[in-house]
């Protein structure tokens, strides 16, 4: 059995048994699954923000809600093997209910020198933009992880690719204004790491992480 | 006291904000849908500037149609 890893991050490849249940740390000590998630999400988003320029407050409450409605609707997949949900079916539904509670109270402009177009289209919306790029991030994370070395710390590669404010901006309209599923989430994931010239299916991977 | 996060790490960007607006809804009305993903009025139609970038989203050039 593998060791338990300390480290509260989204970059894990247990992050959704976490999500769930919580951790139990090598010391002991059990860190519950809505403090756990709070923390390892609330890094995510503060991150996303940081990178568009603006700040950010969320919501205790709502954060919470969309953990339990995430983890109620993932756990009730009617499925007739052993076989948990993918990664991409696991971030569809977050996604999604991340964004339809509105986890992000307000964001507003912050000190740092970013272009203020980057921040308008991410103000325009970023409880949208942060919350479809934490499903992405998610989702290249363990498309990733075939390819490196255990206990590599790949957050940081992972966490430089934002988009363009074009795409952002579709992603804000979309989300917002129309009924966009998580069936619908977990298919543009699936289809965003499909790998059109497989075998090899590393190579669209490996485009990400070597640039 | 339980922190919100691990050692209180990020607590700092958080408000525990239960609005007596939204308590007061029912489960299902509390969840938005159309119109701005508004927790306020979670039903209400799209305004004429909405409907304009709904439309807006698809026609215009994607990068990889863009001359250099």
């Amino acid at each position: 059995m593998a060791p338990i890893l300390d480290t509260i991050t989204i970059y894990r490849p247990d992050v959704f048994d976490c999500f769930r249940d919580g951790v139990k740390l090598e010391s002991g000590e059990l860190i519950d699954a809505e403090q756990w998630f709070a923390t390892a999400v609330a890094e995510q988003y503060l991150d996303i923000a940081s990178r568009h320029g603006c700040r950010i407050e969320l919501s205790a409450a709502r954060l919470e809600e969309a953990r339990s409605l995430w983890a109620r609707d993932t756990g009730r997949i009617d499925i007739k093997t052993e076989t948990p949900p993918d990664h991409f079916k696991q971030a569809g539904f977050l996604v999604y209910w991340l964004r339809r509670r509105v986890v992000l109270n307000f964001a507003h402009r912050g000190e740092n020198a970013v272009d203020i177009s980057e921040q308008d289209r991410f103000l325009f919306g970023s409880n949208e933009v942060a919350a479809f790029l934490i499903g992405f991030r998610l989702c290249l994370f363990f498309e990733m992880k075939h390819f490196i070395d255990t206990g590599d710390h790949i957050g940081h590669d992972v966490q430089k690719y934002i988009f363009d404010s074009e795409l952002k901006f579709d992603i804000a309209t979309l989300l917002k204004h129309k009924n966009v599923s998580p069936h619908s989430l977990y298919l543009i994931f699936r289809a965003l790491f499909y790998d059109l010239e497989r075998p090899p299916r590393s190579a669209a991977v490996l485009a990400y992480s070597r640039p | 006291m339980k922190t919100i996060t691990r050692d209180g790490k990020f607590d700092g960007s958080f408000r525990d904000d239960r609005d007596p607006r939204i308590e007061g809804m029912s489960p299902k009305e509390r969840l938005p849908s159309y119109g701005g993903n508004n927790l306020y009025k979670p039903n209400r139609a799209l305004t004429p500037d909405e409907i304009e970038a709904v439309n807006r989203v698809g026609t215009v050039p994607a990068p990889s149609d863009k001359k250099d």
